[in-house]
């Protein structure tokens, strides 16, 4: 007995001892680092970078940081990829605790969440130290991330969800024309009758259409389809859920599942059900477009959301980079240097399919030399961006649920919208 | 004829009783040998499954030093932080209930009472003010935070009272009479006898800390600072195809809980059937 | 309980008598003891647990997004939860998950109890498999089974497709599904712990009882029936409330495995706490709901103690 007494002890004793430790070293890194900037000028300044890219873009924002990590020595970024879902729960706790890295990715629409936290720096003197040039960047795009005057964020790109097609697989069922372009009726029966003959034409275990019918690409369609037919969620401040357009956008979706032109519950496996070739369409993120790539035996098309109602419209939105507050300037100005890279070699990210925030990278060679990406700058004119509100996660979050009821048959689609109008009013009147 | 059906009811007992056992034991075993596949590899087709290549390349994959996965250091902090609950646990509930069960005091009821009305709180009832409270100490991704809150006084201090409660008067009366104070009554006396007890305790309250989700989750931010349950998950969720080097990864937080339970087995479930018992 | 209360008074009763040799001076001092005894407990106690509930039911009157100002708002958050549909809703699921997972747990414990009483060849192997799960990591048992789960991909669907069934079973995609699946892997996760506490029912049961049965010519069934279940009262009693307050605590499995979906028909109560409070970031009324969680597990217990109480 007395043997685990004293061996306990013992370990209660070191183990105080680390704890003492690594608490210390925890709060130098986060707060308040002042300590080890104090040293000297020389040290490699050490930047922590977090990321929402558990998609397939991580590996290629992973490729940049170690690429910036060997073209300069001053500065030192260490990257964490995050779970998309969980992003901005962790970012914002991490903010309003004080324990923010030092440099982050934020889609623009996010901004208006985390913006009134008061825990963004404004960019505007750390720009001109680090020699970032607003000017570079398009005026839309500059607009978008100022408030009260001042620049919060250096866009980095922007992204739309757009349609992917197995060539093989339509050409089989004789749909494609001789320029590999889709034969296609315009408007939604044109589509959905591609869907059924695409049903009637391949394999029984290949899927004419891939959507995740219970996760956000639900949202991202819904949102496509309602702004086609010239309406938007929120408008004006009011919520704008309950509408015809809302109804005919997810009736659409229903007959697609109940005709079982597309699987349903595949959970969050679409990119690779379109990988595997287990499917001849997808609407997804241009950011597949680097995934896909990477399986030799796919041969594939990209191309803008597809028309089926009065207008184009596809749903889109943009990464930026923030800098959170800290007492330690030098790291803040090391962190606008970052981002300014980023964006100056956005072409590497563009292997991922983004679209390049910089103009001057859109129009150099490397970037118009590769494939698909070129035409993806021109899908940008028509993504619609959507409304801007302090609890956007929030309300998003909500219209998904009501949505995935829907898809699921666990409410009509009359009743799922009318409560996704319910709930989203509640939540911009509290 | 009764000793016949008494034979064929016997092989109906072992049938059932190995039959649910393999089927329990097939994740498990699933687990394994998929993680000895190449990264990559349809380890859900059973035919693939079985066919070699087997390698270490996804335990590789998982363990690389440049890798998302920190592994070694997620069990670490798994294992420190359940330690020192457990350690600071059982002490100062042994303390508590000595003094509640044997000292003689004003307020005793009350302070009884106010720790039992503890024991009906789940930690998941609290989580929101015990965050705000770790953002104003400037401890989210601390050890502090970490180990302090949440750790199972109140239960601890049940059983062990309990336990001390039922010691016999005649013991406590012999030392004072030999002139011993409470300190060592409590070292030379109830700290001896109440060894498995608190070994008892020990082993609930380390199970319950190591899989604590909803608390690291929130307060453990950086890659550094992670337990298991949270990290596993993180680093998982860069791979969506790919299950060899996810399974790799569960099959390392897994060996040293395994080898733990078949080293102290007996330990373990003596521990599990006292603290049930009360 | 009851005979420990007994046990007590008879200690009050003894050290009463002391307290009236001994001298106030021994009093003071035992005074000092005590505090020294207990302060390090109190600390702890109080500052991580007392406060926080404390300033949880405060904060349950306040409403406003989390990082800027709070403001009092009375009652609002308790009336804004009565009608709140997806609170009902994850409530509900709360009680179906305590009632399709209590009495499942109860008969698949007992049955590995049972079986590992019976001095089978190898019990020692049956009782490390049975147990054996508990020891995973939350996260590791949560990956296992969406990989073995997940349609079209997991394990179970592949096997099905090799054998010839093509039907695609979805085991997230519908409430009932959703739940049988969260059921599936909490029982292969927890049902050994609850053996353990069979285990140790049946060991207490005495052998006589047994012997007097057999010469009474009992079968074995009556001998379960009329001994052996009776005796295991105390123990089944605990394996259901313990079950109860974990099916109150669930967090992990519908984080893990369904992410609370579909829509939310796998979000039970503490999951929807953690969306409230660190994704809608309305902490005000994440407090109010944990509030109610703190009061239903409250009631429970205290539901419990009553009832074993007047059986004895």
């Amino acid at each position: 007995m007395f043997k685990m007494k004293r061996v306990s002890i013992v370990f209660f004793v070191l183990v105080l001892f680390m704890v003492g430790c690594s608490s210390g070293e925890g709060n130098n890194t986060s707060s308040d680092g002042g300590g080890e900037a104090e040293g000297n000028g020389n040290d490699v300044i050490e930047l922590s970078y977090w990321v929402p890219f558990s998609g397939s873009d991580g590996e290629f924002m992973e490729d940049m940081v170690s690429e910036f990590n060997k073209s300069q020595s001053d500065i030192k970024v260490e990257f964490m990829n995050n779970n998309w879902d969980d992003y901005y729960t962790k970012f914002k706790t991490a903010l309003v605790s004080n324990t923010a890295p030092d440099v982050a990715v934020s889609h623009v629409s996010h901004l208006g969440e985390l913006l009134p936290t008061d825990k963004l720096a404004p960019l505007d003197e750390l720009a001109s130290e680090a020699g970032l040039d607003w000017s570079d960047f398009s005026e839309n795009q500059v607009n978008a991330i100022m408030k009260d005057g001042n620049h919060y964020a250096v866009p980095l790109d922007t992204h739309a969800v757009i349609m992917f097609y197995n060539k093989k697989y339509l050409g089989d069922a004789g749909l494609l024309n001789e320029d590999g372009s889709i034969k296609m009726e315009q408007g939604v029966e044109g589509f959905t009758e591609v869907l059924r003959t695409l049903k009637q034409e391949l394999p029984s275990d290949v899927s004419p259409l891939v959507i995740g019918s219970n996760n956000v690409f639900t949202f991202w369609i819904w949102d496509a389809l309602i702004n086609q037919q010239g309406t938007n969620y929120i408008e004006d401040g009011q919520v704008n859920i309950d509408t015809p357009e809302s109804k005919e956008a997810m009736n659409l979706m229903k007959t697609w599942l109940e005709e079982d032109l597309m699987p349903e519950d595949i959970g969050d496996n679409s990119y690779d059900i379109f990988k595997t070739q287990d499917a001849a369409i997808t609407f997804s993120g241009v950011w597949a477009t680097g995934n896909f790539e990477t399986e030799e035996s796919l041969d594939f098309a990209a191309v803008p959301f597809p028309q089926l109602y009065d207008q184009p419209a596809a749903w889109g939105d943009s990464h930026t980079l923030v800098v959170p507050n800290q007492d330690d300037k030098e790291k803040q100005i090391a962190a606008v240097k970052f981002a300014d890279w980023l964006t100056e070699n956005g072409h590497m990210w563009a292997e991922a399919g983004h679209v390049p925030a910089k103009t001057s990278v859109i129009e150099s060679d490397v970037y118009q030399s590769m494939p698909y990406r070129s035409e993806y700058a021109a899908v940008m004119e028509d993504v619609k961006y959507m409304p801007q509100s302090d609890k956007l996660g929030a309300i998003n979050d909500a219209i998904l649920e009501s949505l995935v009821k829907i898809n699921y048959g666990q409410i009509s689609v009359e009743d799922g919208i009318k409560e996704a109008q319910g709930k989203v009013e509640e939540l911009l009147n509290k | 004829m009764n000793s016949k059906r008494k034979l064929t009811g016997k092989f109906w007992v072992y049938f059932f009783a190995y039959f649910l056992a393999i089927i329990m034991f097939i994740p498990l075993l699933w687990m394994i040998i998929s993680s000895f596949k190449l990264p990559g590899s349809t380890v859900t087709v059973i035919g693939e499954l079985l066919s070699p290549p087997y390698t270490l390349e996804s335990f590789k994959e998982v363990l690389k030093p440049d890798g998302t996965a920190m592994m070694w250091r997620w069990t670490f902090n798994s294992v420190v932080v359940g330690v020192i609950q457990t350690v600071i646990t059982v002490f100062v509930s042994s303390w508590a209930a000595f003094a509640v069960s044997r000292l003689d005091f004003k307020g005793k009821r009350l302070i009884f009472v106010l720790i039992l009305a503890g024991l009906m709180v789940p930690m998941e009832s609290i989580v929101v003010p015990l965050f705000n409270m770790m953002v104003s100490l400037n401890w989210v991704n601390t050890f502090h935070a970490l180990i302090w809150p949440g750790m199972m006084l109140p239960l601890a201090f049940l059983i062990l009272k309990q336990f001390i409660d039922q010691l016999p008067t005649e013991l406590l009366e012999a030392a004072k009479i030999d002139g011993a104070g409470p300190f060592i009554t409590w070292l030379k006396i109830i700290l001896p006898l109440s060894k498995s007890s608190m070994a008892a305790v020990s082993i609930f309250v380390f199970i319950q800390s190591w899989n604590n989700l909803l608390w690291p989750l929130l307060v453990a931010q950086e890659t550094s600072m992670m337990t298991l349950p949270v990290g596993i998950p993180t680093f998982q969720s860069n791979f969506a195809t790919d299950l060899a080097v996810p399974m790799a990864s569960n099959v390392i937080a897994s060996v040293p809980a395994l080898i733990v339970f078949l080293i102290f087995q007996k330990h373990i479930i003596k521990g599990i059937s006292m603290t049930g018992i009360k | 309980m009851q005979s420990d209360t007994v046990v007590k008074k008879d200690l009050n009763k003894d050290i009463k008598k002391n307290i009236n040799l001994a001298s106030k001076r021994e009093r003071m001092k035992n005074y000092v003891y005590a505090l020294v005894f207990l302060a390090p407990f109190m600390v702890l106690y109080l500052w991580f647990w007392v406060y926080p509930i404390v300033q949880g039911f405060i904060s349950s009157f306040y409403t406003g997004s989390y990082g800027v100002e709070q403001t009092f708002a009375g009652f609002e958050n308790y009336i804004y939860m009565a009608q709140d549909s997806k609170f009902w809703v994850s409530f509900g699921n709360t009680l179906y998950f305590v009632l399709i997972s209590t009495p499942t747990i109860v008969v698949l414990g007992l049955l590995m109890a049972l079986f590992v009483n019976m001095k089978l060849k190898g019990t020692t192997i049956l009782r490390s498999i049975y147990f054996m799960p508990y020891m995973l990591s939350i996260s590791v048992m949560g990956s296992i089974w969406v990989f073995i789960l997940q349609s079209r991909t997991g394990l179970l669907s592949e096997t099905l497709k090799m054998v010839g069934i093509t039907t695609e079973i979805q085991w997230f995609g519908s409430w009932e599904m959703g739940w049988l699946s969260i059921l599936i892997a909490t029982l292969w996760w927890t049902a050994g712990f609850n053996m353990i506490l069979f285990l140790a029912g049946l060991q207490e049961i005495p052998d006589d009882l047994y012997e007097a049965a057999d010469i009474d010519g009992a079968s074995s069934w009556k001998k379960f029936w009329y001994i052996t279940l009776p005796s295991l009262k105390g123990v089944t009693a605990m394996v259901i409330l313990l079950q109860t307050i974990a099916s109150f605590k669930l967090f992990g499995q519908t984080f893990l495995i369904t992410n609370g979906g579909p829509g939310i028909s796998t979000t039970p109560l503490v999951h929807y706490v953690y969306q409230i409070a660190f994704r809608q970031w309305e902490m005000g009324y994440a407090s109010a709901v944990s509030f109610v969680l703190f009061i239903a597990v409250l009631l429970i217990s205290l539901i419990q103690y009553k009832v074993t109480k007047t059986k004895k």
